[in-house]
Formats: structure tokens, sequence, C-alpha cells
């Protein structure tokens, strides 16, 4: 009886884990850095900006 | 600037367009631990191709790929007119394509970021969501020059009424005006879907005896906005590639380029005789267009001077062009667009 009790909590474990696993893996690369704004401040390397006024329909 | 990328989770979770992944749309790797590699492939602005969306929205996509706001024709056949053949070529090669075109929408400017000018922009419009319309984020920043601060009263005027009553833009520009119909028009006169003042203001419906009266006499003499734009609004002149241009308020009342029987508001055109010269181009029929294009300024009003009182125009010509007003060096056919209001008895 205990060894059946200590294997199911175990099973339960090892499920979780890998359940927790996979949660992070399907995440994409993409949304795991656009959705976190200091990761995005850290990598933005702003554009160089002519500044003229010919741009914009007006 | 950075928080214009940041994509909101919430957005994510709503909307069906993410339900293929990122890479579907913009490429690159999804998989990838480091940024440049993550990058490599990637497409910044998918809609860039209208077909990108035609996947899903196939017939949007099909009028869109022809509509003024994507092809920006309009900034093109404006000044072509002036233009001899070789001119032409030449215009197309070294002005439009890497300039004047920099100005066209394409479907993720107005629903998803907002529009890229020399590589500013407000950012994704609301944390990467595909919105229906955000105009003070979208069509604010293309047209942030003339007809949305008229719009706004942001130059210091009065509002347009319609801005005070809360509507916005698409109100009366609406969706099917901006997607297009399937037609390539050379300019957005020639649209057969367009705003009318009449579609909500019909002639026989005024408040007012006088108005009726007033509507009744000048129908098919004057458009609605000799009368009812309300202030000054932005002119620009003197423009010069890679430089820019002045401006300066004005209100100009003549007939209208495109139809001379009609008297309408005018707007300065920017364009001088040198304005291309630093790609060789001289204009060579400069004097085949006039100097100003019939306007709407978006800064209209029921009562101005000129609705309450008939002699603002007929006697004192108030806003009327003169040949004073010219520019100097301007084109010969600014004369054909002077009109001088007959005097009248009230």
């Amino acid at each position: 009886m205990r060894k059946i009790f200590v294997a199911v909590v175990l099973a339960g474990l090892v499920g979780a884990g890998l359940q927790a696993r996979s949660a992070a893996e399907e995440e994409s690369g993409c949304v795991a850095c656009h959705t976190d704004a200091a990761k995005l401040k850290a990598l933005y390397v702003p554009p160089k900006i002519q500044f003229k006024m010919e741009a914009g329909e007006g | 600037m950075y928080k214009g990328l940041v994509v909101a989770r919430e957005a994510l979770a709503d909307d069906d367009h993410f339900s293929r992944g990122c890479p579907s749309c913009h490429k690159g790797d999804e998989k990838a631990s480091d940024k440049d590699q993550a990058h490599r492939g990637l497409v910044k602005r998918p809609s860039d191709d209208p077909a990108v969306c035609g996947e899903c929205h196939e017939e949007i996509a099909e009028t869109y790929a022809k509509a003024l706001h994507f092809t920006v024709a309009g900034l093109k056949n404006g000044v072509m007119g002036r233009f001899s053949a070789s001119e032409k070529k030449r215009f197309q090669e070294a002005v439009f394509e890497p300039s004047c075109r920099k100005c066209h929408a394409s479907c993720g400017d107005c629903h998803v970021k907002g529009p890229l000018l020399d590589n500013v922009t407000t950012g994704l419009i609301r944390g990467h969501a595909f919105v229906r319309k955000d105009e003070s984020k979208t069509c604010a920043f293309c047209h942030g020059g003339r007809v949305h601060p008229e719009f706004t009263g942001s130059y210091g005027v009065i509002p347009d009424v319609h801005h005070k009553k809360g509507m916005t833009c698409m109100d009366c520009h609406k969706m099917e005006e901006m997607h297009g119909d399937g037609n390539a028009y050379a300019t957005w006169k020639e649209r057969k879907i367009r705003p009318s003042c009449a579609s909500c203001h019909p002639p026989g419906e005024e408040k007012s005896d006088k108005a009726r009266e007033a509507h009744a006499k000048h129908q098919g003499i004057l458009t609605c906005s000799a009368c009812h734009a309300l202030s000054t609004y932005r002119n620009c002149r003197n423009c010069h590639l890679g430089k820019g241009s002045e401006s300066e308020a004005g209100f100009i009342l003549g007939r209208s380029p495109r139809n001379k029987d009609l008297v309408t508001t005018l707007r300065l055109i920017p364009a001088v005789r040198d304005t291309f010269a630093a790609v060789g181009i001289r204009m060579e029929n400069y004097d085949a267009l006039p100097n100003y294009w019939d306007t709407v300024p978006h800064c209209t009003c029921k009562l101005t001077e000129r609705t309450g009182n008939c002699q603002m125009c007929h006697l004192v010509k108030m806003g009327f062009l003169k040949k004073s007003d010219l520019p100097e060096g301007g084109s010969k056919a600014n004369e054909g667009l002077i009109y001088a209001p007959q005097p009248i008895k009230e």
C-alpha cells in the first residue's frame, strides 16, 4: 500500500514537471522576448533619424 | 521608443491572428535564442504586400492593392502634368519610389502599428492587437501637417464642428473609401466613394429659410467649404527636395482648377520650378498646372463671416484670389483661377 502511494506521488511530480517544461517550450522565442519590456529595452537599438521636412502628406 | 515594440500578452490570447505563430507573417526563427539569429530573414512589415493579409481577407486585399492610400498615386499624378516624358520616368525612379511612396499605408499601418515615416512611428497601436481603427495614431500621423490639426483645432483656431460633436475621421471617410472599390484612380477627386456633405445635410432640409435660399442661389456655383470653412488653413510653399518647404496660414477663394465653373477654397501647392532640380528635373511643362488645388479645409463651421453677410464676398471680396496674391515666378495657369464676385443688391 505504501509503495503504491509513493509510486503515485512520484508519477504526479514527474507529470507536473513534464507539463511545465512543455508549456515553456510551447511559448516561442518571439513571444518570450517581445512581451518582456525590460528585455526589449536592453536590446533596442534606436534607428537613425534625419529630421527632414519633406515626409508626410499633410 | 522600444515601448512601441512591446507586444501585449492579452492581445495574443484573444486574437485568431496569432493562432499560426509569429513566423507565419514575420518569418524569422522563433526557436532561436539570440536576437540576430531570431531576426534572420525577418519581415518587419508583412502587410506591405496586401496578399499576406489577403490569405484570409481576400476581397479587401484585392481592392486595397489599387486603393490610393496604398498606391499613393495621387501624390504622383498631382505633379506629373508638369513633366516631360523623360522627366516622368526620372521622377518615378529618383523621387516617387524612394521618397513619396514612403507615405503608402500598408494594412498594418492602420490596423496594427502606426505608420512609419523616416524611421519614426508611434509604435504598436494596442500591443499588436488588430484594431479596426485608431485615427489619432494613424490618420493623424500622415495627415498631421494640415487637415488633422485643422480638424482638431491644434493650430490654435476653433476646431471643426464635426470634431466638436465627437466625430472622427472615419465618420466621414468610410471603410469602403479606405479599402477602395477595385479601381485604380489617379487622384482622390475621381473616387466614387468619398465624403459628401449632402449625405448628412441634404439641400431642402435646412433649418432656416435664409439658409435654404442661399443654398439654392449658389447651387452649382460654390462648394460647401467656400462658405463654411471658418478660418485660415495651412498653405505650404517653396518646396525643395531634401530641404522641405515653408508654410503660412491663408484663406483663398477662387475657381476650382478641376472645374472652372465652380468657386471653392484653394490651397497653395508647394512645388516651385526648381523643386526637383536636385535630381535634374526642370519641370518643362510647369505652367500646364496652376499653383493651387481645390481643397476642403477641415475647419468647418455652420456660421462664418460669409454665411452671415453676403457683402463679405460680393462687395468686400474677402479671401478671393487677386493677381497681386499670386506667387512670384508662379505658373501662368494661376490667373485662370481668379474670380471676382459680382456686386448684388440685398
